[in-house]
């Protein structure tokens, strides 16, 4: 590919004359053409005006329905695929123009969408095959295809002893088969991945897509849906699958309606996030196929484009063993933040591209660095022929000769000026989704060459360069904060000294002491402009925004509201705080971004505090809805080593009911309750058991191990150590009202009396009051029935919402959809509607 | 003056009466174990056999293009391009329709959020008109509002230009005449409702022109509004002849038989939790709306009234009642007074009434209420500068009238179509007792803007019609007025009380 310039996804011609069609029958792939030529006559173009366009790609998105055993995940030795739903689109449309479900037993008709039927499973995934070598699509995608759908089809084709089935790449004689690869980068963590080859398709997972490019609390589709697109989608639990699949053609209708919906949601997602445009334009800029992308780290990118350009060079580049050699050098500096709640505005001055632009402005790269006697020996001068690097490497000057990196890097950067200035002035919506693609392509390529450098385990590392370029990087933000914290001083006639209270890799947050943002954008401007004039070309400092206010919690840890221009703030921007982390529960996620809209919005650190109290106060009496508490992890085969909450309790629930009980691969949800053991694991429990036996949640654990944490990192910079912890353990947590376990060995003897409702003193049976409440009797009642409306109004609420989400009101809501804020609310209501509805009922035979 | 009882007409009210209890929940545990979509199959149950009736009594000769129209009787087998009706639910699919999943996503407990655009406007020093807060809380945004029927096997999407001029809510079930067009839209050209349920037999004899006073939203509220008590106060001393000189209003005040308050009486919410305490303020969520002066005060007034006339009491959104429909009686002991007396009765809501011979069908207007959102643009959605909407029906609702909705219930042979979807309502699971067996003689809905009537004739199938008598009652506390219905004919006039 590098030798006759062919990118990814990038236009070829095979100019006429010097190719030969191949007759039909001779075929040796299911294309509509097949053709004969020398490589070298192909002619590659680049991605340029009617070259930028995108071919008009058929995408076809699936997804299968296993039906599987009581309590055990589908194995495809065993249990059948049932259905398999399809969509196909052409990209760029906004309506797929296939859409059908292939089922074994017959399916009553979905509107909108064909059904084929089979009574025989073999038959239906043979039928499959011929439609998809029919439908002939150019990328496959689908949620989670690579790890399950592909391997499950393939498996099962195995264990059905369907031979034919394994053909649907566009070559006639390729069979189908999974490998397992290991994907290991600096970047992305390593990953086990299954692989399936299919010739002249292309696959997009989803799912591994948005595992690389997002980071999120959680990954099913059910959360992506609701992350990426707002929706809910209603879930399915493998056990009822198989009922459905076993009632009569309308559940299995029933059953189409929801596979068909996990075949779309892929499609839509893709669209959403471009991720076919941004991806194509990635293979284009760096030249690798596009199926690298996914399966491959970020050095390949970079080392496609190296042997691309040494071709225009005539240079060889060594195949080296990589040797692994861990060698340290030093990373980044951060300037040590002074940690505090600013309200004044914080400018913010970035180098823009800043690692690239340090290579280009002292021309480094593997084919400058001099060493000691190179120097010596053509009688080098230093600062006029060489530079002398802080590390103390040396490089030659440009004039004398330019690196391949320099060069690369500045092709890539003008590309993306270039890419951006089209972008500006382009109109037609799609044709601006692919150039903003391609700058993303770009920035994100420049990036990485400088990783590349330094990935010791990489292809080719060369430390000095990359330790270099840090090293520079360290300088230059350091002589920033000088130059500006002495232009901007009081000294230098400023009413105000500035102060640099924080910086990281490529920029200083400064904060000049005035209380107005206009004012601290013009400066802003003004520092950046006059601090880039002492600095080598083309390294520039810009200006970007202003954080006001601004809440510094430590490294790499903040908070702000974003302006960038002086009206209105931009967004919220936060950063290292938890509300993405997995293991947290929906309360910590609620509960700072409902802080930090205060602090930040409103610039109500009373009103926040105010809303922890009555948070924390709330969750000590159990006020807290269940749904907010529930952690949930997926159970996967080496957490069995380990005694962790989420598989002991997967253990404890297999042994209650297997057929119910979380199977590996499957998510276990569960909440901390208190019970007489102390140890975490052992206090983990099924949400719904919870529920059903009313049992006490431990909400010391909540308080102590969830938000205190977080709360604390927030509120101490702005409140100070003393009075942050105040939070956590004030006033307003000392009207815990002990919820004692139902079962206890002592609940047995007590007997219980009839209490006045209102101050529990002993009264006779069958009253509801003592003599010395019955005078409040009309608000008591009130307050019962103002419990019963708000527990109505929800219960109502809820359920109708999954009867909307669920698209009929005529069946049974059967969704289990545990990522879904309403799955336990609904239940708990119910149970609490129920309780409530007694209590009023005693107040019926009363009377006052 | 009349001082005494025996001055008085007496209506004809028997003890019990075939439809008494049809609105009493079940005496025994209630279990909330049934989920929603149980009340739509019993509605299915009650109704289509009826809708069918009257379809092919209608369509069974009919043709679309020279083709001859037949039944379908699942929705997803309706074929393209081939002329055919069914029968089925209404699903709205509206834009600003209560969501929860957003309000518990963005909220911890679930605590609805206020209007918002009335806020902005309110922000903005914007001057904020009566309809301007109707349409805070309505749903529609005519731009994207979708219109689908369903049945157990399916939906499909409803487009033809009868929709513009047809009411039609989320849980009305109708018989539709059209063909597919496009893919899964169908083009309806006629429509038809439920056969209405059988009339009581009114045997009219002498009534001496017995007069029931429809009442509704006196709203006594303690403290601000003490308005709305001093007003009612006029109302019973004119009801009580204190202020009646002439022979003729001596001659009206007496035929008044019965008083029929539709809800609403009380404000209780307005006292809401504004007096928090201040050392409770990390305990208790559900603070008490009770206003216990108020009551007392109401209390006092009614049994004013009841020294003379019976009193009927509906409980409604703004009572000291149970927010899901049906609401039960309000509870006795809040009328310490009122309830010594024999002709005082708490009815449910809605509830049947059998006065003089005839059937009337009551609510207290939550009902209506929620099917005008249905067809009144959310106040986000800007009208623009013409504000004439394109469908008839909306403009007429929004501007004009909302008979067309009292009405609407009747032909639907359903008061509470929009229960369980927007309208809260007991999870009922052999049952929907909303959807009428009966068709009332009189249909009276409290609580409305202002006052308004109509005699409606309902077909049934053997080319026979029902007549029913439809009220607005209008809400006295801001119109200060009640309506008056003559039990003989079946008319009805204002009774206004002048400041
Ligand atoms: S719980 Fe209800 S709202 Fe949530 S996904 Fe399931 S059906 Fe939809
Ligand atoms: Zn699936
Ligand atoms: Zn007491």
């Amino acid at each position: 590919m590098i030798d006759c310039k062919i990118t990814g996804m990038g236009w070829l011609t095979a100019p006429a004359g010097k190719y030969s069609v191949i007759s039909k029958y001779r075929q040796v792939s299911t294309c509509q053409l097949e053709i004969t030529i020398d490589y070298k006559d192909l002619t590659s173009h680049p991605s340029e005006g009617k070259y930028l366009s995108m071919a008009p790609l058929r995408i076809l998105s699936f997804d299968i329905e296993c039906a599987g055993r009581k309590g055990i995940f589908p194995e495809a030795e065993h249990d059948p695929v049932i259905q398999i739903a399809n969509v196909v689109s052409k990209a760029g449309d906004s309506v797929p123009f296939v859409r059908n479900v292939f089922t074994v037993k017959s399916c009553a008709p979905i509107v909108g969408s064909e059904i084929f039927s089979y009574e025989d499973e073999g038959e239906m995934l043979r039928k499959w095959k011929d439609f998809i070598v029919q439908v002939d699509p150019d990328v496959i995608i689908g949620y989670n295809i690579a790890n399950f759908d592909l391997p499950y089809l393939l498996n099962r084709a195995v264990a059905l002893g369907v031979k034919d089935f394994p053909y649907f790449s566009r070559l006639k004689s390729s069979k189908q088969e999974i490998k397992d690869s290991v994907f290991s980068s600096r970047a992305y963590g390593t990953r086990e991945n299954k692989v399936v080859n299919i010739e002249g398709r292309m696959q997009l997972d989803l799912l591994q897509f948005i595992q690389r490019e997002y980071k999120l609390r959680s990954y099913t589709l059910n959360a992506v849906s609701s992350h990426f697109l707002g929706e809910q989608k209603e879930d399915v639990h493998h056990s009822i699958i198989t009922v459905l699949q076993n009632g009569d053609s309308q559940t299995r209708r029933r059953l189409a309606v929801y596979c068909l919906k996990d075949a779309y949601l892929p499609l839509r997602l893709a669209e959403k996030l471009m991720c076919l445009v941004n991806y194509t334009e990635m293979a284009r800029v760096t030249g690798v196929p596009f199926s690298f992308l996914l399966s491959r780290g970020q050095q390949i990118k970079v080392i496609s484009q190296l042997f691309r350009k040494c071709l225009d060079l005539n240079i060889v580049i060594p195949n080296l063993k990589s040797e692994g050699v861990n060698e340290e050098y030093e990373g980044a500096t951060v300037i040590e933040p002074k940690r505090g709640y600013y309200d004044v505005p914080i400018a913010t001055l970035d180098f823009a591209s800043l690692y690239p632009s340090i290579m280009m402005a002292h021309n480094l790269c593997y084919t400058t660095l001099l060493n000691k006697q190179t120097i010596e020996r053509l009688h080098l001068e230093k600062d006029k022929d060489y530079t002398l690097t802080p590390t103390g490497e040396c490089f030659v000057k440009p004039e004398l000769r330019k690196g391949i990196l320099p060069t690369i890097l500045a092709e890539l950067l003008s590309a993306r000026k270039q890419a951006k200035k089209d972008l500006k002035a382009e109109t037609d919506p799609f044709k601006k989704q692919v150039l903003n693609g391609r700058q993303l392509a770009l920035k994100i390529s420049a990036n990485s060459v400088y990783g590349f450098t330094g990935a010791t385990i990489g292809k080719l590392p060369c430390l000095a360069i990359s330790s270099s370029v840090t090293s520079f990087g360290r300088q230059m933000i350091e002589k920033t904060k000088q130059t500006v914290l002495e232009k901007y001083s009081i000294k230098n006639g400023f009413p105000f000294d500035s102060e640099v209270i924080y910086g990281d890799t490529d920029s200083v947050m400064v904060k000049f002491g005035y209380d107005n943002i206009e004012t601290c954008m013009k400066l802003g401007e003004e520092a950046a402009a006059f601090v880039s004039t002492k600095f080598q070309n083309p390294i520039k400092l810009e200006f970007e925004k202003v954080y006001f206010p601004y809440l510094l919690i430590n490294k790499k840890r903040y908070a702000g509201l974003f302006w960038t221009n002086p009206k209105k703030f931009d967004k919220m921007d936060t950063k290292g705080i938890e509300t993405v982390r997995r293991d947290n529960c929906r309360l910590v996620q609620n509960v700072i971004t409902k802080v930090l809209e205060l602090i930040l919005e409103d610039r109500d650190v009373t009103g926040a505090e105010e809303f922890v109290k009555k948070t924390i106060a709330d969750l000590l009496q159990n006020r807290v809805d269940l749904s907010q508490l529930v952690i949930t992890k997926a159970l996967s085969r080496q957490d069995y080593a380990g005694k962790q909450a989420h598989v002991e309790l997967a253990e404890r629930m297999r042994k209650r009911d297997a057929g119910s009980a979380p199977t590996l691969g499957d998510r276990v949800a569960y909440v901390i309750i208190k019970t007489a053991g102390d140890k975490n694991y052992e206090k983990s429990e099924d949400p719904l058991f919870v529920l059903e036996n009313s049992l006490p949640i431990d909400t010391k654990y909540y308080l102590e191990n969830q938000l205190a944490n977080p709360l604390i990192r927030i509120f101490e910079p702005i409140l100070g150590e003393r009075r942050a912890k105040e939070l956590l353990n004030g006033s307003h947590t000392r009207t815990v009202t002990v919820a004692a376990a139902k079962t206890g060995g002592l609940m047995k003897f007590a007997r219980k009396a009839n209490t006045c409702k209102n101050c529990k003193a002993t009264i006779k049976q069958g009253e509801t009051l003592c003599k010395n409440c019955k005078s409040q009797s009309g608000e008591l009642y009130g307050r019962e029935l103002a419990k019963m409306n708000s527990l109505e109004v929800k219960f109502s609420k809820l359920w109708t919402e999954c009867q909307r989400c669920q698209g009929s009101l005529h069946q049974e809501v059967l969704c289990s959809n545990k990522d879904c804020p309403i799955f336990y609310m609904r239940k708990k209501c119910q149970k609490d509607v129920v309780k409530q509805a007694e209590e009023l009922k005693k107040w019926d035979a009363t009377t006052w | 003056m009349i001082t005494d009882s025996m001055f008085r007409n007496v209506s004809v009210q028997p003890e019990n009466y075939s439809r008494k209890d049809d609105f009493s929940l079940p005496d025994s545990k209630r279990t909330y174990t049934h989920q929603f979509n149980t009340i739509y199959t019993q509605r299915v149950k009650q109704l289509k056999s009826r809708i069918f009736k009257m379809a092919t009594a209608k369509w069974k000769d009919e043709t679309i293009n020279d083709i001859k129209t037949t039944y379908v009787s699942k929705i997803l087998d309706v074929k393209n391009l081939t002329p055919c009706y069914i029968i089925g639910t209404v699903f709205a699919d509206y834009k600003y329709k209560t969501n929860v999943l957003k309000e518990v996503s963005t909220n911890m407990y679930g605590v609805p959020e206020s209007a918002s655009s009335l806020k902005a406007k309110k922000d903005a020093q914007e001057e904020i008109k009566d309809i301007d807060v109707l349409r805070s809380s309505a749903y529609s945004d005519p731009s994207s509002d979708k219109l689908m029927i369903e049945d157990e096997s399916g939906r499909i999407l409803l487009d033809g230009e009868l929709l513009d001029s047809t009411v039609l809510v989320t849980g009305v079930m109708v018989g539709l005449l059209g063909m597919e067009v496009e893919p899964g839209v169908f083009t309806i050209v006629d429509i038809v409702y439920p056969e209405a349920g059988e009339q009581v037999e009114r045997t009219i004899e002498e009534k001496q022109n017995d007069k029931v006073l429809f009442l509704s939203g006196l709203k006594f509220t303690y403290g601000e509004n003490v308005d709305n008590v001093s007003v009612a106060q006029l109302l019973k001393e004119y009801l009580m002849g204190e202020l009646s000189f002439s022979d003729e209003d001596i001659k009206l005040l007496k035929s008044i038989t019965n008083i029929i308050i539709l809800g609403n009486s009380t404000d209780v919410s307005l006292a809401s939790s504004t007096n928090v305490k201040e050392k409770d303020k990390y305990r208790e969520q559900n603070k008490s709306v009770f206003d216990a002066d108020s009551m007392r005060q109401f209390d006092e007034f009614l049994s004013q009234l009841l020294k003379t006339i019976p009193v009927t009491i509906l409980p409604g959104d703004s009572d000291p009642a149970e927010t899901s429909l049906p609401k039960q009686p309000l509870h006795k002991s809040l009328f310490m007074k009122s309830s010594q007396f024999t002709n005082f009765q708490r009815a449910s809501n809605p509830c049947w009434l059998d006065i003089d011979e005839s059937r009337l069908l009551c609510t207290s207007g939550e009902n209506i209420d929620d099917i005008y959102k249905y067809m009144v643009p959310n106040l986000a959605v800007e009208l623009g500068d013409s504000t004439e909407l394109e469908s008839s029906i909306q403009n007429e609702v929004l501007y004009k009238s909302r008979l067309k909705l009292l009405e609407g219930t009747m032909k639907w042979q359903h008061i509470l179509p929009t229960a369980p979807d927007t309208l809260w309502c007991y999870p009922f699971e052999n049952d929907d007792p909303f959807a009428l067996k009966e068709t009332p003689h009189v249909y009276a809905v409290g609580n409305q803007p202002k006052f308004e009537t109509s005699c409606l004739k309902l077909d049934r199938k053997n080319g026979e019609e029902v007549a029913v008598r439809i009220i607005a009652v209008p809400e006295f506390c801001k119109t200060h007025e009640g309506v008056l219905l003559d039990m003989e004919s079946l008319e009805c006039s204002v009774m206004k009380i002048g400041l």
